[in-house]
């Protein structure tokens, strides 16, 4: 017994190790990447009564581990929360040590809400959703939304 | 087993070194952890993680103090089955999140905190069979 009870002790100290340090290596990668999200481009095109949204996300991965699965998904809806559109960008992996830049653009028809979107107090709403499975093991989702009001004068 | 006060003496210092390097290995961990994702671990509950080492450095102190006794077993015993019910309970919760001005990020460590769950039940083990172990020496003298 005496043998058994040393060969646990050896594992348990071996895999408690190796988990911490593994640990702390997946918090210390975590913090070496970098990632960088361009302001929101809009442009209205009065004419045709549609609007282009896009913004550019540079996800610089300088840490030990790959990201896998990173999606980028942005929904725009109106002042009533109804569903306008909806884009998204996948990339399968980002080794480590590489750059990689997303652009995501939308364009919503708003000829049958125009004039009660631009240079109303009717905000439009953007949520957008990022999903990444860090080191295969680790998926993290990350939620945000903005209002945009749109102004006549927009470009 | 001889009580007398020089081994209550030896049993307090043995069970104050073992809190000593356990609260010294959190402030360490806590230190890298701060400069490794200041902005995470600002936002995470404190007092909660300090509670928790609270509660791991009395199991560790009792540990030192009852050594060379059945007890210390039942103690380490009750400290990974402390540490399991922590865990499942994390994992019962689902993600952990956290809310950084309008932005909320959530994070599945389902998988590492089963890894965490496969290690403390081997420690758990261990324990059970050093509890055996030391009943049979103890019934062979």
């Amino acid at each position: 017994m005496r043998v058994s009870v040393k060969a646990l002790s050896i594992a348990s100290t071996i895999i408690w190790f190796f988990f911490i340090a593994f640990s702390v290596s997946l918090a210390y990668s975590a913090s070496a990447i970098k990632i960088e999200i361009s302001e929101t481009k809009i442009r209205l095109d009065s004419e045709k009564l549609k609007l282009f949204l896009d913004f550019q996300v540079l996800i610089d991965n300088n840490g030990f581990y790959d990201l896998n699965n990173v999606e980028i998904k942005a929904t725009l809806y109106d002042w009533h929360r109804s569903f306008l559109v909806e884009n998204k960008t996948f990339v399968r992996i980002i080794p480590y040590g590489s750059k990689v830049l997303l652009t995501l653009e939308l364009m919503v028809d708003l000829s049958d809400i125009f004039e009660l979107v631009v240079g109303s107090n009717n905000p439009l709403l953007l949520k957008y959703e990022a999903r990444i499975n860090y080191a295969s093991i680790l998926p993290v989702k990350v939620y945000g939304s903005v209002e945009i009001m749109l102004q006549s004068g927009e470009i | 087993m001889k009580v007398d006060g020089k081994s209550i003496l030896l049993r307090i210092l043995a069970g104050f070194g073992y809190t000593a390097a356990l609260v010294l290995g959190y402030f360490i961990f806590n230190i890298l952890l701060f400069q490794a994702i200041p902005p995470v671990w600002g936002y995470m509950n404190q007092s909660l993680i300090n509670l928790f080492v609270i509660v791991l450095a009395g199991f560790t102190f009792a540990s030192g103090f009852l050594r060379g006794t059945i007890f210390k077993y039942f103690v380490e015993g009750g400290r990974d089955l402390f540490i399991i019910g922590l865990i499942v309970y994390a994992i019962s919760k689902g993600p952990l999140s956290l809310t950084v001005q309008n932005i909320r990020v959530e994070i599945d460590a389902t998988f590492i905190l089963t890894l965490f769950l496969l290690a403390t039940s081997i420690d758990l083990a261990r324990t059970m069979l050093s509890a055996l172990n030391y009943l049979v020496e103890k019934e062979k003298l």
